[in-house]
C-alpha cells in the first residue's frame, strides 16, 4: 500500500534544469526577455514560500525581487554545483532572512520560543487553515524544512543548500518540525 | 547490544528517513530498506501514513500569491535606473562589471532600455484607454454625497475583489486608486495586509468586475486582486 511519491511529476526533472540554464546564461548576457520568462517560472513558487516565511505580501514580494536582482547581477557566477532551483531558493532564503531581521527582529527571536497550542476557535477550520495556523506556529526553520521537502519537493541535500546547514541540521529541524506539528494539530492529528 | 535496541534503532531509522521517502527524493537503497521495514512494522507504517497526509495537503494547499507582471516591471525600472545611473560601473571590481563594456553586452542594455519603455508605452496607453472605458461605461453619478444620517450602503450582495497594496501607498494614491475603481474598502487589511473592496452598486455585472480586476492588475500600486464571489461568505486569508 505504501508508494513513494513520484517526485518527477513535481519537481523540474533534467530538461526543465536545462531550459532555466539556458535562461539563465542569456541573463548573463543581460536578455531581459530570458529575465522576464525566468521571473515567471519561479514567481508563484517564490511567492508561495516567502509568504510561508514573512507572512506578508509586500515583503515576498520585496524579497522575489531582491532575488532575482542578485541573479540578474551574479548569473555568470553560477557553476552548477546544484540545481538552478537550489541556488535561487537559497538566495531567496537569505534575502528573507536579512529582510526579517531589518523590519522584524522580534519575530526571528520568538521563532526559538516555545510553542503554543493552537486555540480554541481553528478546530472548526478547514484543513487548510488548520495547516497554514499551525506551521505559522513553527520556528522558521522548520518551517521552512516542512516547505521545501513537503511543497517545494526538494531533498534533504538540496535543502542544507538553501539554508546553508548540514544535512543533519534538516533532518534534525524535519524530526522537530513533525514532533510538533503532531503536538499542534490535535485535530488533525486525530485525522491522521 | 539487546535485540530491543536493534528494533528501537530500526524504528528511529525509519522515522528519519519517512519524509524523504514520502516527498520521492529518498536514495533507491534506502527507499528500498525503508519499504521492506514499513511491510513489517505497523507503528512505522502509520508514521508514514501521517506524513503522507501532511505531504498532501501540502501540495494541496494553495496560497493566494500575488500578480507578477506589476513586480516584474518595478524589478526592471530598478535595474534599468540602476544601470543608467552607472551603478554596475561604480560597483568597481564587482563580477559582473567587465562583461558591461563588451560591445554586445552594451547592446544588450540598450535592449532593456527599448524594452522597458515599450512596456511603459503599452502600460500607459493600456490604462489611459481602460481609465477612458470606465468613466465611459461606469461613470457614478455625480454629486453623490454622503453624509453622516445618509444610510450605510449595503454590500451584502455586492461583488467584491481581494486587493494587496504597494507598501508606502500615500492616503491620496489610495484614494485615486478607490475613485477609479469605483470601489470601497469594507474590510482589512488582514495580518496579510489583505483589503476587500466592494461596490455600492449592486447591480455591477461580472463583466465590469473582471476589467476593473485587470485595471487593478495593472497598476504598479496594487501586488495582488481577485474577484470574490458575491454573498456573506467570509474572507479566508487571515
Amino acid at each position: 500500500m505504501h508508494q513513494a511519491f513520484d517526485r518527477r511529476a513535481a519537481t523540474p526533472g533534467a530538461d526543465q534544469n536545462k531550459l532555466e540554464l539556458a535562461l539563465l546564461a542569456r541573463i548573463a548576457a543581460r536578455d531581459a526577455q530570458a529575465m522576464h520568462e525566468l521571473y515567471h517560472l519561479y514567481h508563484r513558487r517564490l511567492g508561495r514560500f516567502l509568504m510561508r516565511l514573512t507572512s506578508r505580501y509586500d515583503l515576498a514580494e520585496e524579497v522575489i525581487n531582491d532575488t532575482f536582482w542578485v541573479i540578474w547581477q551574479h548569473a555568470a557566477d553560477f557553476r552548477g554545483a546544484s540545481q538552478l532551483s537550489t541556488w535561487i531558493f537559497g538566495i531567496a532564503y537569505r534575502r528573507a532572512l536579512k529582510t526579517l531581521k531589518r523590519v522584524r527582529p522580534e519575530q526571528l527571536a520568538e521563532d526559538a520560543e516555545g510553542l503554543e497550542q493552537v486555540e480554541e476557535p481553528w478546530q472548526q477550520a478547514e484543513l487548510r487553515e488548520w495547516l497554514g495556523a499551525a506551521l505559522g506556529k513553527l520556528p522558521h526553520e522548520q518551517r521552512m524544512v516542512l516547505e521545501l521537502a513537503y511543497h517545494l519537493g526538494h531533498s534533504c541535500e538540496e535543502i542544507s543548500v538553501i539554508m546553508q546547514c548540514p544535512v543533519n541540521t534538516v533532518k534534525t529541524r524535519m524530526f522537530h518540525a513533525r514532533r510538533k506539528l503532531k503536538g499542534l494539530l490535535t485535530v488533525l492529528a486525530g485525522a491522521l | 547490544m539487546y535485540p530491543e535496541d536493534f528494533e528501537v534503532d530500526a524504528h528511529e531509522q525509519a522515522m528519519g528517513l519517512i519524509p524523504w521517502y514520502v516527498n520521492g527524493t529518498l536514495a533507491a537503497n534506502d527507499a528500498a530498506t525503508l519499504s521492506a521495514h514499513l511491510d513489517g512494522c505497523a507503528r512505522c507504517r502509520g508514521d508514514y501514513q501521517s506524513q503522507l497526509r501532511l505531504f498532501e495537503a501540502m501540495q494541496a494547499d494553495t496560497t493566494l500569491v500575488f500578480a507578477a507582471e506589476p513586480s516584474f516591471k518595478k524589478l526592471m525600472a530598478r535595474i534599468g535606473a540602476h544601470e543608467d545611473a552607472g551603478g554596475l560601473a561604480a560597483a568597481g571590481a564587482a563580477a559582473v562589471a567587465p562583461t558591461v563594456s563588451t560591445p554586445l553586452v552594451r547592446r544588450r542594455y540598450a535592449g532593456v532600455a527599448r524594452w522597458l519603455t515599450a512596456a511603459v508605452v503599452i502600460e500607459g496607453l493600456g490604462l489611459g484607454f481602460g481609465a477612458w472605458a470606465w468613466h465611459s461605461h461606469n461613470a457614478p453619478p455625480a454629486s453623490s454625497y454622503v453624509t453622516l444620517t445618509a444610510p450605510e450602503p449595503s454590500y451584502r450582495d455586492s461583488p467584491r475583489i481581494r486587493v494587496v497594496f504597494r507598501s508606502g501607498l500615500s492616503v491620496g494614491g489610495l484614494g485615486a486608486i478607490l475613485h477609479e475603481a469605483g470601489a470601497h474598502i469594507i474590510d482589512g487589511p488582514t495580518d496579510a495586509n489583505v483589503y476587500t473592496l466592494g461596490f455600492s452598486a449592486a447591480a455591477v455585472t461580472p463583466g465590469v468586475v473582471d476589467r476593473r480586476v485587470a485595471a487593478l492588475r495593472a497598476s504598479a500600486d496594487v501586488l495582488f486582486a481577485e474577484p470574490l464571489g458575491t454573498g456573506s461568505t467570509d474572507d479566508d486569508s487571515r
